[in-house]
């Protein structure tokens, strides 16, 4: 017996502020959050385009102690969590704790503790170093203090692949409630990167951008490192009926898929077949869909990749697709992307207006889909595509239906 | 419609060796592949400086080849894994390539050892990091590496649960196969011996042996931290029945679970949920089970926690238990995999992994502590896994000497990965 899973809550911390409306205010206001972020560490300072997490004062969350555990990525799928939960209308203690699952993303986990540890141990030569660095530092951190917070205690982990993590982690939530093994899940995905150990690795492969992120946009020179988190409710379709819940949106179907061929440059074939899955496993057929909310990352290959696969999936219908990247908005977030991504997505869906590529100077020869250049674009969005993809070639692709006909 | 899971190949390297049959044969024969190494860590006079530290490193490779240069150490050991369980299986590659077939690993820390070379570039000089420091360090290089060697195009992920990473990863792969959502997967999971901060960490914690790590064992004083890859290949039971594959065992169940409670703290509530989660997934009572093989990492508090969920599953049941890490070590991420591949290949061969032999046994259950050098002969038909990690995240995997005569009638198989996943 398979379930149909529906969406009920969302929640979102990013650069554009705390909370899923300063997400959506933020968009519709088409202005970067991208600003020139100073990183420092063991003396050493770089000034990089970098888009923080704004109007977030960790105590107006925690307490001290509890802050003592929790790094930043943590704390931010735990806001985003809290905040999910509230839209959704639910709890903790709310029904059986059991049948909810936990299954966030995470790209590095708590990367900010362990350059402390690092710096502290190797260049302070300090003698001691944070007796709570592997809690801190472990990946599935967020997703232990979300069942504490909750008290649920259904299947649970975090899924780490890179920029593709939180879609994966959805991917995967909705396989659980889609089969019966979780009632509810709580799901998403959170990253705190945006320090100078981060960057530095980042830098030295080559994808960062020293402007900005202008994703599909002639003079797009890289990624730009974005922090926060962003969560989604999801649960079977009659529990959500029969309790009155508000549906953002069914998630009809998911795709996943490998490129098999290389750990940095990836492949449209790949992409186009976690898409072609997608639409199939949620009885969509290309023309159903109106919006796609890319990965988009602004670099000179992905956002190619990327156009050539949509093309690839959607044939004569990709011209009429509107194909965005908030993170021309709100950075790249890693293993919290797809989070964030998903609830722009559905806040798209319910406002029928699909947001905008900001930074964008002018069509790319490549990249030649319809990018809702620099300007919001209404338009009626009966059924939407949310896609990941991350460094090798792992790719994730979830498709969303707004019409829940029973 | 449930489909039946079989397991059709292992690989693993371990302290070991490189291989499953070096690993096998140090658990049949209960010798520690743990040694006291060297390790950049602190002294007992709070010296940061090369201390001797029980561990479970992976010996140089036979054939002496290098990792390649691209792969941080936990992806090298994943294809070679990888590698061994498709040879041994009889799959061909040509088969396991493309979209019917998923590649799903657990790792607690990925590449730890390429990060923290980066983290070390700049605290001592604030030099640039090397450009592969994200592919090699990503947790999904693993899986990445092994979908890229295979030409694996179906779904590939990477769960990261500490100490649970790979059961729960094993876990995922058997619901994917079950649900038809691919064909076969690779699923498993790969750690590396962590660099100097994490070691630093985890000796902080203390909760690190000061002796090869000796579970269940009184006076037991820690863990011993290993590293190592295992990977199971699973493939439909009518898909493995028809191409008349090696079934070394049935996955017959899974559970999972939160513990919700504390983050350092198990709590033998949650594991006892999981265990019995696990067995209502697999139809089975406490009663059918032969052997357990526990996470049981050394620790005082933990194995006792374990020790109490496993008296209340069994309660006067015979089964025999025992954890494996004092031959391999904990593996973190890896551990799941490695004690999974011990299991199934017990379970075929008919043998029980014993542990070392202790003096007093306080547990309350049939510890299967081998004093013959022989390990106790296998009379059991069902066999459990267990792990669980910090911040209470559990996953328990049940498997069964497959019943292939039992089969009445060919189930329809769903082929096609669109309608997977769905």
């Amino acid at each position: 017996m398979n379930h149909r899973v529906v969406i009920t809550g969302v929640g979102s911390l990013c650069s554009l502020g705390v909370g899923a409306p300063a997400l959506w205010e933020g968009l519709m206001r088409a202005k970067t959050a991208i600003r020139p972020v100073m990183v420092s560490s063991c003396g050493l300072e770089v000034t990089i385009p970098g888009a923080p997490v704004q109007n977030f004062d960790p105590l107006e969350h925690f307490n001290a102690d509890e802050l003592v555990i929790r790094d930043p990525f943590a704390q931010y799928a735990i806001v985003a969590a809290r905040e999910a939960m509230r839209d959704a209308g639910l709890g903790p203690g709310e029904e059986t704790p059991g049948d909810t699952s936990v299954i966030l993303g995470s790209g590095g986990g708590g990367e900010q503790a362990r350059q402390e540890a690092a710096v502290r141990l190797f260049h302070e030569r300090k003698l001691r170093c944070n007796p709570m660095l592997v809690p801190k530092t472990n990946n599935q951190a967020s997703v232990g203090f979300v069942t504490m917070e909750f008290m649920t205690t259904g299947p649970s982990f975090v899924v780490s692949t890179g920029c593709a993590a939180a879609t994966h982690a959805i991917c995967q939530a909705y396989l659980m409630v889609r089969h019966g093994l979780a009632r509810r899940a709580i799901t998403g995905g959170s990253e705190a990167g945006l320090i100078l150990g981060v960057v530095q690795a980042f830098d030295a492969a080559r994808v960062l951008s020293h402007d900005t992120c202008r994703p599909f946009s002639q003079g797009r020179d890289g990624m730009v490192i974005g922090e926060g988190g962003g969560v989604v409710i999801l649960e079977r379709l009659e529990d959500a009926r029969k309790r009155g819940a508000n549906i953002y949106a069914e998630l009809a179907g998911v795709g996943m898929s490998a490129d098999a061929s290389s750990a940095v440059h990836p492949k449209e074939q790949g992409p186009a077949q976690a898409l072609t899955t997608a639409l199939h496993a949620a009885g969509l057929n290309p023309e159903d869909i109106d919006y796609i909310n890319a990965h988009g990352t602004g670099t000179q290959v992905n956002d190619r990749v990327e156009s050539h696969a949509i093309r690839h999936a959607f044939g004569a219908h990709a011209g009429r697709l509107t194909v965005s990247s908030t993170k021309s908005l709100h950075g790249h977030t890693f293993g919290g992307a797809g989070g964030i991504e998903l609830v722009a997505t559905l806040l798209a869906m319910k406002h029928n207006v699909a947001p905008p590529t900001v930074n964008y100077l002018g069509t790319d020869a490549e990249c030649d889909l319809d990018y809702a250049p620099n300007e919001a674009k209404p338009r009626l969005i009966r059924n939407a595509i949310k896609q990941s993809f991350a460094f090798g070639g792992l790719n994730a692709v979830l498709a969303l239906r707004k019409e829940v006909a029973l | 419609m449930k489909r039946r899971v079989a397991v059709t190949g292992l690989g693993a390297v371990s302290a070991a060796g490189w291989g499953m049959e070096p690993l096998c044969e140090a658990v049949r024969s209960c010798r520690s592949a743990i040694r006291k190494q060297p390790r950049q860590a602190f002294s007992a006079d709070g010296r940061l400086g090369l201390v001797p530290i029980p561990i479970a490193a992976v010996p140089g490779h036979p054939t002496n080849a290098p990792a390649p240069p691209m792969l941080d150490p936990f992806a090298h050991f994943a294809v070679h894994a990888a590698r061994e369980a498709l040879a041994n299986s009889g799959l061909p590659e040509s088969v396991v390539a493309g979209e019917q077939t998923g590649v799903v690993m657990g790792t607690g820390n990925g590449g730890d050892q390429a990060r923290e070379l980066a983290w070390e570039r700049l605290a001592e000089g604030g030099r640039r990091p090397h450009p592969l420091t994200v592919s090699k360090g990503m947790c999904s290089a693993a899986a990445s590496a092994i979908s890229i060697k295979m030409g694996i195009t179906g779904p590939a992920f990477t769960l990261s649960s500490a100490c649970a990473s790979s059961a729960h990863a094993i876990g995922q792969a058997f619901r994917m196969v079950q649900y038809g959502v691919v064909e076969a997967v690779l699923a498993g999971g790969a750690e590396e011996l962590p660099g100097r901060t994490q070691m630093c960490a985890w000796q902080q914690m203390r909760v690190l042996a000061d002796e090869p790590c000796r579970p269940f064992a009184e006076g037991r004083s820690g863990i011993s931290l290993g590293e190592g890859a295992a990977v199971l290949l699973l493939e439909s039971m009518d898909a493995a029945v028809a191409r008349g594959a090696p079934i070394l065992a049935e996955i017959i169940g899974f559970g999972m679970g939160a513990d919700a409670h504390d983050w350092f703290q198990p709590s033998a509530e949650g594991l006892l949920r999981c265990l019995r989660a696990a067995l209502r997934d697999a139809d089975v009572t406490a009663r059918e089970i032969g052997y357990v093989n526990a996470h049981a990492t050394g620790t005082v508090i933990g194995d006792a926690m374990e020790a109490e969920a496993l008296r209340s599953l069994l309660d006067e049941s015979s089964a025999w238990v025992s954890s494996t890490k004092g031959m391999h070590g904990h593996a973190i991420g890896a551990s799941g995999a490695l004690e999974a591949a011990i299991t199934v290949r017990a379970l075929a061969d008919g043998w029980v992994p014993g542990m070392p032999a202790a003096e007093t046994d306080i547990t309350g259950l049939r510890l299967a502590w081998q004093t013959g050098g022989v390990p106790a002969a296998w009379t059991g038909e069902l066999a459990i896994s267990n792990s669980f990690g910090f911040g209470g995240l559990n996953g328990t995997l049940v498997f069964r000497v497959p019943h292939i005569e039992q089969r009445t009638k060919r189930q329809p198989t769903n082929t096609t990965a669109q309608g997977a996943q769905s």
